[in-house]
């Protein structure tokens, strides 16, 4: 199967922005890295709401996502995403307006750990709605958690780069800069056992070099090194969106299907058509 | 009820008449198809060698991945027919009923932005009098269409005949998980050996 590019978009993008809003409920949670959250946040729906516009590209007529929304609750793949994304641009809404309004710190914590809840379940649905059986080489739940490691690397390194761009004090990193490390290690040992299992089937260069090779080994090298050069950590995120769109490509062109007939009634035909 | 077709692969020549007759009674454009023949060998040594056509479609499956993944209800199994159909106002062209398909034999009209795929020609058939174009025009005789739950319609009587001669010469294609694909071909080993995932 050719690479379906928005959709690739869309995943990504939503992904790294639903666990952006995720990383902000964690620096609120343990109070740190303040002057970075609503600018996080800001970033997160911009993610979100990109990302979604994306997808309809994907769609026969751009129109038609407002048939998709009309029947959100047919719970189908890409209905569940859709409801997430809704989700978590209410949630990231709530959080900037709370934050405006200077509302009380367990408001906060509260709006905090539902955008915790809300951004890493975004990042895996994402992935969910291609595990189907009639694609082998998608048919395993290591494919959505590939999915959730990459979105939770790149939210990761991208809420550590914004705290980077706002000159957090150096001690503000250690804990969020920890779990974006762990966030990191996930995606590395997610994308690995995904690997291995459809090995056979995937492109090596691509997923191997690109996506656990750039997107987790020389992700996880920046990120140890930007513990004390904070600015590395958009080094960091550079690796960790490559990664994530190596991951995405090579699953598309994974996607051979259980029998495809048409294909292969066109092949074996005389004139191959 | 579970209208579907019973081909005969001990009949069927490969001649492409039920391509040709879908394509005209569907208005099918040029270089789109609701079905394709497949052709399954040559196999074995000469002079030991064998071969089979195996004509392809909606396999009508039972537990439909199309309908399943489907996020507007455009995909549908019809329940009182059990002909799975596609709702052309209500698809969206998302495409994912086409990556759902075990069989790829769904296909997105880049005209109307619509998939489409072979609907038991139901415009024909769904008040029960009709036939398939590609049952009616088939030269060989091989294919047959009817309520699989009806033991006395055309397609029940064609399976009840070929497991008479031989309890295993029908067959499905293979079904990944559990679609349950209603559609039944019949070749016998005097024919070919079935090669299931061909």
């Amino acid at each position: 199967m050719s690479i379906q590019w928005p959709l690739l978009v869309f995943s990504l993008l939503t992904g790294s922005g639903g666990a952006l809003l995720a990383f902000t409920g964690v620096a609120e949670a343990t109070g740190v890295a303040k002057k970075t959250r609503n600018a996080a946040v800001a970033c997160a729906l911009v993610l979100l709401v990109v990302g979604g516009c994306a997808s309809v590209v994907h769609l026969a007529q751009p129109a038609n996502i407002m048939a998709a929304a009309a029947n959100v609750f047919s719970f189908s793949g890409i209905s569940v995403e859709l409801i997430m994304l809704g989700v978590n641009v209410i949630v990231g809404v709530a959080y900037l307006i709370a934050s405006r309004k200077e509302a009380s710190s367990s408001v906060m914590r509260g709006i905090a750990v539902v955008g915790v809840i809300a951004g890493v379940v975004m990042t895996f649905v994402v992935g969910n709605g291609y595990v189907m059986q009639s694609q082998p080489n998608w048919n395993t739940v290591l494919l959505p958690l590939a999915y959730m490691g990459s979105g939770l690397a790149c939210g990761g390194a991208l809420y550590c780069a914004i705290m980077a761009a706002f000159k957090e004090d150096i001690a503000e990193f250690k804990l969020v800069g920890v779990v974006a490390i762990v966030a990191i290690v996930i995606q590395l040992a997610a994308c690995a056992a995904y690997g291995a299992v459809v090995a056979s089937a995937i492109d090596a260069a691509l997923y191997w070099g690109g996506c656990v090779g750039v997107g987790s080994v020389v992700a996880l090298a920046c990120a140890i090194f930007a513990r004390k050069t904070p600015l590395a950590w958009w080094a960091v995120f550079a690796a960790a969106l490559v990664g994530g769109i190596a991951l995405r490509a090579a699953m598309w062109l994974a996607g051979t299907g259980f029998i495809d007939m048409f294909s292969l009634a066109a092949g074996r035909a005389v004139l191959g058509v | 009820m579970k209208r579907c077709l019973v081909i005969d692969l001990d009949r069927c020549s490969g001649c492409d008449s039920c391509v040709v007759a879908c394509k005209h009674e569907n208005g099918i454009d040029l270089g789109n198809y609701w079905n394709r023949v497949v052709p399954v060998g040559p196999t074995g040594t000469f002079p030991d060698i064998e071969q089979y056509w195996l004509p392809v479609q909606c396999q009508q499956c039972e537990n439909p991945q199309c309908v399943h993944v489907c996020p507007t209800g455009a995909s549908y199994r019809d329940e009182k027919t059990g002909v799975v159909l596609v709702d052309k106002d209500k698809c969206i062209g998302c495409q994912y009923c086409m990556m759902a398909c075990p069989y790829g034999v769904r296909i997105l009209n880049k005209k109307t932005n619509v998939v489409e795929k072979c609907t038991l020609c139901s415009h024909l058939t769904a008040d029960g009098s009709g036939i398939p174009a590609c049952v009616h025009n088939c030269c060989c005789g091989a294919r047959y269409y009817g309520d699989l739950d009806d033991p006395e319609s055309d397609a029940s009587k064609a399976v009840a005949a070929a497991l008479a001669k031989d309890s295993e010469s029908v067959h499905h294609l293979p079904d990944p998980g559990d679609s349950h694909p209603a559609t039944v071909y019949i070749l016998s080993k005097k024919t070919a050996e079935w090669k299931g995932l061909v």
